[in-house]
C-alpha cells in the first residue's frame, strides 16, 4: 500500500504530541523559572518517517524575551502555536478520512 | 483531467454522420475506458505526491485537499462508469438472438 497513510498517521502523532507540550506550556505559565518547550515540526516528522521511532526531541523554544521570573512562556504565542497544530492535525485527519473513502470505495466497487 | 464534454454536439447527428467523424473526434469506447482509468491512476498518484509535499510543509493546506478530493472525485467517477459498463455487458450477454 502507498506511504501517504503512514505519512498521515505521522503527522497525526506528532501533531497530538506537540499539543501536549504547548498546554503544559500553558499550564505552566506562572511558574517560576519554567523554559517553554517545544518540537521542530518538520525534523520530527523526516525522522519519524525514516526511522520509525516514537520518541521525539524536545527543544526549547525561542522566546521573544523572559517575564518575570524568568519564566520564557508567551500565551499569545503558545496560543498561535496550538491554533497551528489544530489546524495541522484536521487537515491531516480529513486527508486520510478521504483516503480511507477512496479505498473503502474500491473494495466495495462503489454503491 | 478530462474535460467535461457538451453531449449536444453529438445528439443532433445522424449515426451516418457520427460515421463519418475524422481524426480526433474519433475515439474508439474502448481508447476514451483506457485513457480515462489511466487517468484516474495519475491523479491519485499526484494526491500523493500533494501529500508528500505538505508533509515537507512545501505545499499549503487547501491544495492538498484540493488535490485530493479531485482523486476521490475521479475515483467515484471511475467506478460509477464502471458499473455502468458491467451492467450495459451483463444486458447484452442476456439479450435474446
Amino acid at each position: 500500500m502507498d506511504d501517504s497513510i503512514k505519512l498521515l498517521e505521522k503527522i497525526m502523532d506528532i501533531c497530538a504530541y506537540r499539543q501536549k507540550i504547548l498546554a503544559s506550556n500553558i499550564a505552566n505559565a506562572d511558574t517560576p523559572k519554567y523554559k517553554a518547550k517545544d518540537l521542530n515540526f518538520q525534523e520530527e516528522l523526516k525522522r519519524a518517517v525514516e526511522t520509525d521511532e516514537q520518541s521525539y526531541k524536545i527543544i526549547e523554544a525561542s522566546t521573544t524575551m523572559p517575564n518575570r521570573d524568568e519564566n520564557t512562556v508567551n500565551i499569545e504565542v503558545e496560543m498561535t502555536k496550538v491554533a497551528e497544530t489544530m489546524l495541522m492535525y484536521n487537515t491531516a485527519t480529513q486527508l486520510i478520512s478521504t483516503k480511507i473513502r477512496m479505498i473503502k470505495s474500491a473494495v466495495k466497487g462503489g454503491s | 483531467m478530462t474535460e467535461i464534454k457538451n453531449i449536444n454536439d453529438l445528439l443532433g447527428k445522424s449515426l451516418q454522420d457520427l460515421k463519418n467523424l475524422q481524426g480526433s473526434e474519433k475515439e474508439s469506447f474502448e481508447q476514451a475506458l483506457k485513457d480515462a482509468i489511466k487517468e484516474a491512476s495519475q491523479v491519485e498518484q499526484e494526491a500523493q505526491k500533494a501529500i508528500e509535499s505538505f508533509s515537507k510543509g512545501e505545499l499549503s493546506i487547501h491544495q492538498v485537499v484540493l488535490a485530493m478530493e479531485k482523486a476521490d472525485m475521479t475515483l467515484q467517477t471511475l467506478i460509477q462508469v464502471r458499473n455502468k459498463v458491467l451492467t450495459a455487458y451483463d444486458e447484452i450477454w442476456r439479450m435474446q438472438v
